[in-house]
């Protein structure tokens, strides 16, 4: 047998199924039982069919509720769905419960709901169908050669290698030069995210997320309720905030305590012991790269006074100092 | 054209020399300018109108007419403290201090010397008592660098002690009973009029009264000028309640 087939060229193998518990999902009517036992005999073993009169298709409905396996079944659980159409499937509660669940699934899936027609009836099918009437071993060859066509591809698998090529160069270069392109009109936007104090200065940690850079204009301390006067930071690095993160080091040389009831400013050794979970607020203006010149946008954080011990007691006078 | 922009930059100079930012620091260094500052020899600073002789800061040599502090824990924030200084028998007036930013340090400069007379006023207060005298320094008219008016005071807290390097010419030292507090309103005794450079002036309880009482008259207590027989009660009353008999004040040298 072997030498027989020397020199001849080899059929090529079907493809593997994919891995669906029901290959075909035969729909019909139990007058067209017959019909379909004769097709389903003459399929080859690898594909698996579901037909509720086999021993399988018994055994996949039993203990369901008919209605809901039946939709189960026919519209997620199967590769294809045939249905035998003839005047017995029309006017058959189940197979129209079938019908209509493979339906909806073919609004998703086309190709996937295959109709055999037997005989003419009311329904509306498509307009390509399988003929019931064609004997049962070249009915049976349609059905296989249904189940192992090749999936349809999609409209850019047609095009050609240059066209593809053109398609990504032109992608790339919209890639490089459009996104400048974009940006030239998106403004910087920039955040304050958060503050924290350390002996040497105030961090705050900044976000723009526009493509253009921002510009902060004015960053002052602002102490609430506690008996230390507001204070105008200074910058340690550059005004300009680039998009992205970033933290910006703001310090002061001085803190002046407020004037008390006696007249007198405290020293630092007063102080220290008034800086709790008490909040002190971070205050800084950003000029946006959309603001009209002179304009900028005020951006608030607050952080608890005891984060500025170290520096109040750098920065606060050591002595009482009065107030006139 | 040329000149605009010379005098555009010579003004952005001004004005960034000019936003120069005030400092907290331990280091002070002092400059006095004047043909006598090389007789200086010890010389003291006093600091934020603290002028109990023990609060003194004694000032380390630096240099020709040049020292130098390091306060240490007691830093100053340059835009609020004040500065005089203390030497043998003058004084300075007050003045503020330029922060140097770069090198963190205060530098406060001052004139000397001023003319007229520095006296050192011993005060006794019989029977011992706290008493307080607070000094109001006027800017010295001879300062190169224009100084600050200020206030300057201390307390003796056992009645005794003395009021030092007083230049009665630019200054009006106030004497009062109890411990210095800087939100009284009223000034005290004015010992500008009650000094003298020859012997012990002895002001008994009466006394008081009748110099208050002056000195409403002629309207150098903070209140309206008054001769009331009320405020003179409450004078009476409050040194009767104090049981203060009499104070003595003598000029040493």
């Amino acid at each position: 047998m072997a030498l027989l087939s020397e020199g001849k060229p080899t059929p090529p193998s079907p493809p593997k199924l994919r891995r669906f518990s029901v290959h075909a999902a035969f729909s019909y009517a139990n007058e067209d039982a017959g019909l379909v036992a004769r097709v389903s005999a003459l399929l080859p073993k690898d594909i698996k069919v579901h037909d509720y009169k086999t021993r399988e298709g018994i055994i996949r409905g039993a203990g369901y509720l008919l209605k809901e396996n039946l939709e189960k079944i026919y519209e997620y659980e199967a590769m294809f769905v045939f249905a035998f159409i003839s005047k017995a499937y029309a006017s058959s509660d189940y197979t129209q419960i079938e019908w209509k669940a493979a339906s909806r699934a073919a609004e998703n899936k086309p190709g996937y709901l295959i109709p055999i027609h037997i005989e003419d009836t009311d329904m509306t099918i498509s307009e390509t169908w399988l003929d019931g009437t064609l004997p049962d071993a070249d009915l049976a060859g349609l059905i296989e050669g249904a189940i192992y066509r090749p999936p349809p591809r999609p409209w850019w698998f047609y095009l050609s290698l240059e066209v593809k090529i053109a398609a990504a160069a032109a992608l790339l270069v919209l890639i490089l030069f459009a996104r400048p392109a974009i940006n030239h009109f998106l403004p910087s936007r920039t955040r304050l995210k958060s503050a924290d104090a350390n002996v040497q200065a105030i961090v705050a940690h900044v976000v723009n997320s526009g493509p253009k850079s921002s510009t902060l204009v004015g960053e002052r301390l602002k102490f609430g309720a506690l008996p230390i006067e507001d204070k105008e930071l200074r910058l340690e690095t550059s005004p300009t905030i680039a998009p992205g993160e970033r933290d910006v080091k703001l310090i002061a040389l001085e803190l002046v305590t407020k004037c008390g009831n006696d007249g007198i400013r405290p020293n630092k050794h007063k102080i220290e012991p008034l800086l709790g979970p008490q909040p002190i607020t971070l205050e800084i203006d950003i000029r946006e790269s959309d603001d009209a010149p002179g304009k900028s946008r005020r951006q608030f954080v607050t952080f608890p006074a005891a984060q500025l011990k170290p520096l109040v007691g750098r920065l606060v006078s050591g002595r009482d100092t009065p107030c006139d | 054209m040329t000149h605009l922009v010379i005098k555009t930059l010579v003004c952005v100079l001004l004005a960034a020399a000019a936003a120069q930012a005030d400092i907290t620091t331990p280091h002070v260094k002092v400059l006095v300018t004047g043909k006598r500052c090389s007789e200086l020899k010890v010389v003291y600073l006093v600091i934020n109108g603290d002028d109990l002789e023990d609060r003194w800061v004694k000032l380390d040599p630096d240099g020709t007419c040049r020292w130098k502090a390091d306060l240490g824990d007691g830093t100053i924030s340059t835009s609020i403290a004040s500065f005089s200084f203390r030497a043998g028998l003058i004084r300075s007036g007050c003045q503020k201090a330029a922060a140097d930013e770069k090198e963190l340090l205060a530098n406060v400069e001052f004139s000397c010397c001023a003319e007229g007379t520095f006296r050192n006023v011993r005060v006794k207060i019989d029977p011992p008592m706290a008493a307080s005298y607070v000094r109001y320094v006027q800017p010295f008219p001879g300062d190169r660098i224009p100084g600050v008016p200020c206030r300057e005071a201390a307390t003796f807290a056992h009645g005794h002690g003395a009021i030092s390097n007083a230049q009665f010419e630019d200054e009006k030292v106030f004497f009062d009973l109890g411990a210095f507090n800087p939100k009284r309103q009223a000034f005290g005794l004015l010992l500008n009029d009650i000094v003298v450079d020859d012997g012990v002036r002895i002001l008994t309880r009466d006394g008081v009264v009748y110099r208050l009482t002056v000195q409403r008259a002629q309207g150098k207590m903070r209140s309206a000028p008054s001769l009331s027989p009320n405020a003179i009660s409450l004078d009476i009353k409050k040194l009767g309640d104090l049981k203060f008999e009499r104070a003595e004040f003598q000029v040493i040298k």
